[in-house]
């Protein structure tokens, strides 16, 4: 029997050591898979309860901002009408909850009021529109809130399983004032829906959404289907005859419009977008009306049709410098067309009126950290009629402006975005009357400013509005 | 006279500093990086936490990089590119305010 070397004998001696070893290390490693694995599944628990409690199921916001006008009217005889210290305050409550991935609920409710009360206790009422629906959140009126927006959003992944075409549907008070290109002289760098040359309004209706970039390759394709009821024609609860809520044949009709909005092409830099709509039964006072009864009855004087195309380049060039990729520019073309009902002189005409509007304007970086300057050109031809009541000025829409309207303005961000101040100055040149009267001859009818003050003054009644700006600075808490 | 015009208007130009910002983040990706990952930006921002979208973005966005390089190849080219470097910031800032424990939800145009 050959004898053991004491190297082999120590590796004999290793062997069971190296076996259990062995198991040990298997052992260990499977632990450690498993550990790993609870590991990732705690991570995900743990990104489910972040999210959570992170907000994503509940959201809320406030936009409040507190702003100084000082405004100024020329009328038409070189008299002045001023006001040099408007204060007011405008409080947006904003909530939002997520039920799933697909379905969300959204609203904002609101106060905008001047600070304290006016003169004669008759702000909300002495012009008889302060409480009118469309502006009820863009007038001055008081500190009770008021339901801006409410909608809920339904977003599918696939139109008739078309994964290709995701889709969305919207039913409720919409997000229609400050569109696109309305958000600029806002500060603000996200637009709400509509294209804001030609609707700037409060609105309750529906939408509904295709992205088309994946079926045609065309980036940034989009159409989106508008409709709505502008105004609801119906008698009120508790009529003496009981017929609650039926339709009142003294009043005028519903005013429905129906709509779209394609967005053939979006990259992030280069960004167009088309709109058209029709609204039927729109209204106004008749003068002939107001001579014979002394009272402002709405009556129905027709339709509009409207066909907006806007243009937006959100940097200049690529990567040239800083101040051009912080530059954007804009253009925006807008055509009005009236359709009077039988008789009916809308605008003051009774065949259909064509209008016209071109709206420019750029945005430049400032020299401070994340301040920007903006400046804004607008014209608007005699017939020109936009739907932009709720547009945030003043002095009255300067999108709406039958003549030439001027702007420019300075943002700085005080706090991050939290904090943010503005100063901004609005000129309008009115060539016509009528800019943001309704869609009757009593205040829609545009008459050459001198013509206007002619007929005016032979009447004994007030001049007309030749010249309007106001410098507004306002100081916005958001988050 | 009109030379030293241009100049002023190129010194002011130079002199601009911007920076990051979420909307023009947004911007880029829908133009540089929607069409290599091919869905929209909201679903990017939605796949990670703001904390987790802070560390992805340290040291000129190595781990964005090598991540996204992985779960999409055809976008790591462009993922490697100095235009990438470029739009980072304002890439991080995008993600990182509708990042999935953000808050924010989809409006009507979304």
């Amino acid at each position: 029997m050959k004898k053991l070397t004491p190297i082999a004998a120590a590796l004999l001696l290793a062997l069971p050591a190296c076996a259990l070893a062995t198991e040990n290390n298997d052992e260990l490693a499977r632990q450690t898979e498993e550990l790993a694995q609870k590991v990732e599944q705690l991570q995900k628990q743990l990104r489910k309860l972040q999210a959570k409690s992170g907000g994503n199921h509940l959201q809320f916001g406030v936009d409040y901002r507190v702003t100084h006008d000082t405004l100024e009217y020329e009328l038409a005889d070189g008299s002045k009408v001023k006001n040099n210290s408007l204060l007011a305050n405008r409080l947006h409550l904003k909530m939002g909850y997520r039920y799933n991935d697909n379905l969300v609920f959204k609203g904002v409710i609101s106060y905008n009021k001047a600070f304290g009360d006016t003169a004669n206790h008759d702000q909300r009422n002495e012009s008889g529109f302060a409480d009118f629906d469309w502006v009820i959140n863009e007038n001055l009126y008081d500190n009770d809130l008021r339901v801006k927006e409410a909608y809920f959003l339904y977003m599918g992944d696939a139109l008739f399983g078309n994964e290709q075409l995701p889709w969305s549907v919207s039913v409720g008070r919409r997000p229609s004032t400050t569109g696109f290109l309305a958000n600029h002289r806002e500060g603000f760098d996200k637009a709400n829906s509509p294209l804001a040359h030609s609707i700037n309004v409060e609105f309750d209706g529906a939408s509904f959404n295709m992205k088309l970039d994946q079926l045609t390759d065309m980036t940034g394709h989009a159409l989106k289907f508008c409709a709505g009821r502008g105004l609801s024609n119906a008698t009120s609860r508790f009529v003496p005859a009981g017929t609650d809520y039926a339709k009142d044949d003294s009043k005028t009709d519903d005013i429905d419009m129906i709509g779209l909005i394609y967005t053939p092409y979006n990259d992030g830099q280069y960004d167009i977008k088309a709109q058209l709509y029709h609204a039927t039964n729109l209204i106004g006072y008749d003068m002939a009306d107001i001579m014979m009864t002394g009272e402002y009855n709405f009556k129905d004087f027709g339709d509009l049709n409207n066909a907006t195309v806007s243009f937006e380049m959100n940097g200049v060039g690529e990567f040239i410098n800083d101040f051009l990729d912080e530059t954007r520019l804009f253009a925006s073309v807008s055509m009005s067309e009236t359709d009077p009902a039988s008789g009916m002189a809308m605008l003051g005409s009774t065949k259909k009126e064509t209008g016209y509007s071109y709206w420019l304007g750029a945005n430049f970086p400032g020299f401070l950290s994340d301040d920007s300057f903006g400046i804004e050109f607008n014209h608007g031809s005699k017939y020109w009629r936009s739907f932009t009541y709720g547009e945030d000025t003043m002095i009255g829409s300067k999108i709406a402006a039958r003549g030439d309207a001027f702007e420019m303005y300075y943002n700085l961000p005080l706090i991050d975005e939290a904090l943010t101040f503005q100063l901004r100055f609005t000129y309008i040149d009115y060539d016509y009357t009528g800019s943001n009267g309704f869609f009757g001859n009593a205040t829609g009818t545009p008459m050459k400013i001198a013509d206007a003050w002619a007929m005016a003054e032979m009447m004994g009644m007030p001049p007309p509005v030749d010249k309007a700006h106001d410098l507004r600075a306002t100081i916005r808490y958001k988050f | 006279m009109m030379k030293k015009i241009t100049i002023a208007v190129a010194a002011l130009m130079l002199s601009f500093n911007a920076l990051a910002d979420a909307e023009k983040g947004q911007s880029y990706y829908l133009k540089y990086m929607k069409p290599l990952f091919g869905y929209n930006g909201d679903v990017l921002a939605q796949q990670h936490l703001q904390v987790e979208w802070k560390s992805y973005f340290r040291k000129d966005a190595k781990k964005f990089i090598k991540k996204y390089s992985q779960k999409h190849p055809e976008a790591a080219e462009f993922l490697n590119s100095e235009t990438f470097q470029k739009i980072a910031p304002h890439l991080q800032d995008f993600v990182m305010k509708y990042a999935a424990d953000s808050g924010e939800l989809p409006d009507c145009n979304s």
